[in-house]
């Protein structure tokens, strides 16, 4: 079968078809927005890949230190590359490779368990890690701060943490990821994602249908926050001022 | 939840743009545009694995197709909240004073779009917006060629039909775009 012509395409077709159309095709999420989803995304994957190594690490027990350094050098590297993306929009253009690299390498360790290709329902929407633009810098500048190693590693466990909660939040168990995020508040009492754990526990009590307490610790969070990228979301969420 | 990261990387680096346009087409409002297409590849990351690579697109076509449902529901309870507290407008006014020509396109664009049955905008996304050709959207809607034409013939019916009412309606004047 023959194509036909595309209305754009077409001689003397509608000029504001034709306009409507045009800016349908150039539509797209802005280089920021780019730069967000991808890093979020690749955040996600790689807390993803380093809690799936520490799990199976447990499991054989063997390689222990071997798979635990690995799936700690893929959040070291991949998670502030994530960062970085995120924050390319303050500075200089943002590499986008580094993050993908430092992914391939421990890729082809990890096969998916085998499920229907079938697209699955979406869930509602959490807070995406894409919102990530809060963090705190990775390495502080003051000579006291723990290594960048070890801060990174310990970033990298926060958000194996916090995406044990998004998940169960996307799974439609507000309960689960409230547990998790009280877990989260257990083992991180000084945390670097502070911000995003509040901003997920409202969207949990949300879910829940505690909306008294998700309004009241929004408006909490917005009092201290009130310039946060989260605050558009709680607002429109919980009705909070 | 195991992902092969580096073909996800792969996949969103080059889908991203078709993704977010189909999820903007779908009733994504643009600002949800973003999390709505970090959502598709999140979802579908846990199936990827499954997932040859030619059907790739496809598969994120349908996974947005879903998400953009889903959007479109939520943002229609949230409708429903606001009518029942306040008088909603009867119609989206559009003040050439207020608005530029772009916003006040991308408006009638998306208007437009929602007006269209979606088992045709589907086909009509894909084919005059996104330039795939008819073959390749049979197989990715799995759906035999004659019915992606048909859809397609009645799709643009419906669109020029939605543009020619909304012009009387408006005034919208050709050319205001661009």
């Amino acid at each position: 079968m023959t194509d036909p012509t595309r209305l754009i395409d077409e001689a003397g077709g509608d000029a504001l078809e034709g306009s409507l159309l045009q800016l349908a095709r150039s539509e797209g999420p802005s280089s920021d927005g780019r730069r967000k989803i991808l890093a979020g995304i690749a955040a996600a994957s790689a807390a993803s890949l380093a809690t799936q190594q520490a799990q199976a690490a447990s499991t054989a027990g063997k390689g222990l230190t071997v798979v635990k350094w690995g799936a700690l050098a893929v959040a070291a590297v991949a998670i502030p590359a994530a960062i970085l993306l995120l924050r390319g929009g303050h500075d200089s253009p943002a590499p986008q490779a580094p993050a993908a690299s430092a992914l391939e390498a421990p890729a082809t360790e990890v096969k998916a368990t085998p499920a229907p290709a079938t697209p699955v329902e979406a869930a509602p929407a959490p807070v995406a890690l894409e919102d990530l633009p809060t963090l705190p810098s990775v390495a502080p500048a003051t000579g006291s701060a723990p290594s960048g190693r070890q801060n990174q590693g310990s970033l990298a466990d926060e958000v194996a943490q916090l995406q044990k909660a998004k998940l169960a939040l996307k799974g439609g168990s507000p309960g689960q990821a409230l547990a998790e995020l009280t877990t989260y508040a257990q083992r991180f009492p000084r945390p670097m994602l502070g911000a995003e754990a509040t901003v997920l526990r409202i969207e949990a009590l949300s879910q829940r249908g505690d909306a008294a307490r998700a309004k009241s610790l929004a408006e909490g969070f917005l009092a201290k926050n009130p310039n946060s990228p989260y605050a558009a979301r709680l607002r429109s969420l919980t009705g909070a001022r | 939840m195991a992902i092969d990261s580096a073909r996800l990387t792969r996949v969103a680096q080059e889908h991203l743009d078709f993704v977010w346009r189909c999820l903007r087409r779908f009733g994504v409002p643009a600002g949800d545009a973003d999390d709505a297409a970090q959502q598709v590849f999140l979802v579908a990351a846990d199936k990827l694995a499954d997932v040859p690579v030619e059907r790739e697109r496809a598969f994120l076509f349908a996974t947005a197709a879903r998400i953009a449902a889903n959007a479109r529901r939520s943002i229609r309870r949230r409708q429903t909240a606001y009518d029942n507290l306040s008088q909603a407008p009867e119609e989206p006014t559009m003040s050439q004073d207020e608005l530029s020509d772009q916003l006040r396109a991308r408006t009638l664009l998306d208007q437009v779009m929602a007006d269209m049955p979606e088992d045709l905008r589907e086909v009509f996304v894909l084919f005059e917006i996104e330039e795939i050709s008819i073959q390749d959207i049979a197989t990715t809607l799995e759906i035999p060629v004659g019915t992606v034409g048909s859809r397609l013939r009645r799709a643009r019916q419906a669109f020029q039909q939605a543009v020619t009412r909304h012009r009387a309606r408006t005034g919208f004047k050709q050319g205001a775009v661009g």
